[in-house]
């Protein structure tokens, strides 16, 4: 009995040496800055240069939580998402469908829906800036070809999110697809056949055999693009050359942080909200595993 | 209801898969179609469905033409080998699911789901998910769910190779007991020789896409009409012995050796009117004999244990090799010499492949 504890105990410790390079690279540059970032949301009155803090309490959250610019990044935000996860997920979905049913080219269509995805946001948004320019963009030419006016699509604030969602969900829209293709292509095609015989339609098929078959899939997706959108800033950033959009329409929560850090030089306040945007990040990630737990038991 | 397959044709690409077939399969029938691996039994059974549509030829299910009609409106039930139960549903809800997909009342297709259930005995399981039952629970849920509808034609695809031997046999009998108490006409799709002939009522076998032989199991292994479904049914496999006819379509010589068989007892006056034929001994129908009734002599080179009866493996002479089956009764030894004679000889083509 000794021996084998013994034995047990040594393992142990190769095991936690195997993993000791990974755990002090992700505790140094990951674990301690969440850490660190949280206590500091508490940080009053204290020195950024020494490190001394002098008082701590709920000031920096007060203020967040009174700032009006910080509703405004909130609203901004749950429009985002609002329009860019289901967007994105009935689009990508939907390719991925057209893909999976092997259509011809099916590889050419693959790649072409996956370029935006592997290049940079930057030289992305520098295409889409040019699309909607007011004067010459690509947009507004293929409205005066029908009959519209020009629209100035960067500089009117109705305009920021639906343009943002629609360039998130393009960027997105790859890496989603060939999930979702790795996702259909695990389903037995004996069920499509057996379902047939069974006398289900197309519809019926989709509705009583892939949707629920891909739900593992699809919760995946639904969640990680929450989260993804959630975070949304460098779209903003580079499309609205390094501004908030027009009367800050495109202000969101990770800008409003940015804002305050390195513009405001307001550490604390930023913390505090990077906080907040964790809770409610945590909280819908929360509600989608449990509804992705009863729905997808099988 | 009966089915009739004329001159139907399927090729997939070069290969024939199924070539030239025609098949009439009476009301109530349970008939398999068997066959090695590739021989195209599985296509015929996707062309009965309507999975697949033939090239050529035409399918009938009693007067109506149903060539080019879709499977869901066929009147069919189909298992498939895995048996594709849907894993996100409970049995119950597998088996309603061709109901739902009719639009039949809910309560109405729960009563149907549960009279299925107890036909297959699975009524305990009905809340169980597929991944929580065994294989052969699973093969009487996608019973229930095929016969569910109603349908008029059930087909089996291969559907106890899943199984292991012990639950297979039973699972056959289960399928045979279904079969009869709905009377319902069944196609079955296997490569297991013993599997098709314990529980057909006839026996289609193919061989690379073209028919070979359609009759009843005892007919097809007393009377196989070529090499290849002699050697197809039966284990150990028929003994075949390369021959020349000598004398009077009766006496024959062994081919590459000097051994003369008179074969004017067995044949019965049906002399054999080719030059060159095979004969074709079942290993159960050697008789082990003394030296004045015998018909040839062998040496013993190998016995293999079976439980309820040894294999015996003997050389006739140099290179010609038979295997017979013996009882326990004999005490044999390698390198004994036996007297043999048969109770039946099949006569073969010498040109037939197999």
């Amino acid at each position: 009995m000794k021996k084998i504890d013994k034995l047990r105990k040594s393992n142990t410790f190769k095991g936690l040496l195997y993993i000791f390079p990974a755990t002090l690279i992700l505790i140094v540059f990951k674990i301690y800055p969440i850490i660190k970032s949280f206590t500091m949301s508490f940080y009053t009155d204290f020195d950024y240069l020494s490190g001394e803090v002098y008082k701590r309490g709920l000031d920096n959250f007060q203020y967040v939580l009174r700032d009006p610019d910080f509703y405004l990044a909130l609203k901004n935000t749950f429009y985002f998402v609002l329009g860019a996860v289901p967007l994105s997920i009935i689009l990508s979905l939907g390719f991925a469908l057209l893909l999976n049913s092997n259509i011809k080219l099916n590889s050419f269509f693959r790649s072409i829906y996956f370029l935006p995805f592997v290049t940079s946001t930057a030289a992305l948004a520098i295409i889409w800036r040019w699309i909607f320019n007011g004067d010459y963009g690509l947009a507004n030419y293929m409205v005066l070809l029908l009959g519209g006016k020009k629209i100035k699509w960067l500089t009117d604030p109705s305009f920021t999110i639906p343009i943002l969602v629609l360039f998130n969900v393009w960027k997105g829209m790859g890496y989603k697809i060939i999930i979702f293709l790795a996702g259909l292509q695990n389903i037995d095609k004996k069920y499509y056949l057996s379902a047939k015989i069974d006398g289900a339609s197309k519809w019926n098929i989709f509705t009583n055999i892939t949707l629920p078959l891909l739900s593992p899939t699809l919760f995946f997706v639904s969640i990680t693009s929450v989260i993804g959108a959630f975070k949304i800033f460098d779209e903003v950033f580079v499309l609205y050359n390094t501004g908030t959009g027009p009367l800050k329409s495109g202000l969101t929560i990770v800008y409003y942080i940015f804002n305050k850090f390195y513009r405001h030089w307001q550490f604390s306040i930023s913390a505090a909200a990077a906080f907040v945007l964790f809770i409610i990040i945590l909280i819908f990630t929360l509600i989608q595993l449990k509804i992705g737990k009863t729905k997808s038991n099988y | 209801m009966k089915i009739i397959l004329e001159n139907i044709c399927k090729t997939f690409g070069s290969v024939k898969a199924v070539s030239n077939l025609n098949l009439e399969i009476d009301d109530g029938e349970l008939i398999s179609i068997l066959g090695p691996s590739g021989c195209g039994k599985s296509t015929t059974l996707s062309l009965i469905a309507g999975l697949l549509k033939p090239d050529n030829g035409e399918i009938y299910f009693g007067d109506k033409k149903v060539t080019n009609i879709e499977p869901e409106y066929r009147g069919i039930g189909m298992v498939f080998q895995n048996y594709a139960l849907y894993p996100h549903m409970s049995v119950l809800k597998n088996i309603m699911f061709p109901l739902k997909m009719k639009k039949i009342h809910k309560k109405e297709a729960n009563k149907m789901a549960i009279q299925m259930a107890e036909l297959t005995k699975i009524e305990d399981l009905l809340h169980r998910k597929p991944s929580e039952l065994s294989g052969g629970q699973q093969q009487r849920v996608a019973i229930a769910r095929a016969l569910v509808k109603k349908p008029e034609i059930l087909l089996l695809d291969e559907p106890l190779s899943n199984l292991d031997a012990r639950l297979r046999i039973e699972m056959r009998e289960e399928i045979r007991r279904i079969q009869q108490e709905i009377n319902i006409t069944t196609i079955f799709v296997t490569h297991d020789q013993e599997e098709a002939m314990s529980i057909s009522d006839k026996i289609l076998l193919m061989k690379d896409g073209l028919y070979q032989q359609y009759t009843t199991p005892r007919e097809m292994y007393s009377n196989p009409s070529n090499k290849f479904v002699a050697r197809f049914l039966g284990n150990p496999p028929i003994n075949f012995i390369e021959t020349e006819i000598m004398y009077n379509g009766e006496v024959v010589k062994l081919h590459n050796s000097r051994i003369i068989l008179n074969l004017s007892r067995h044949l019965k006056g049906k002399g054999i009117k080719e030059n060159q034929v095979t004969l074709g001994i079942r290993p159960e129908d050697f008789i082990i004999t003394n030296k004045d009734e015998a018909l040839f002599s062998v040496e013993v080179i190998g016995i293999q244990i079976m439980g309820k009866e040894i294999y015996i493996i003997a050389n006739i002479d140099e290179g010609i090799k038979v295997t017979l089956v013996a009882s326990w009764d004999f005490n044999i030894d390698v390198g004994d010499r036996l007297y043999l004679d048969a109770k039946n000889i099949h006569i073969f083509h010498r040109g037939d492949v197999c």
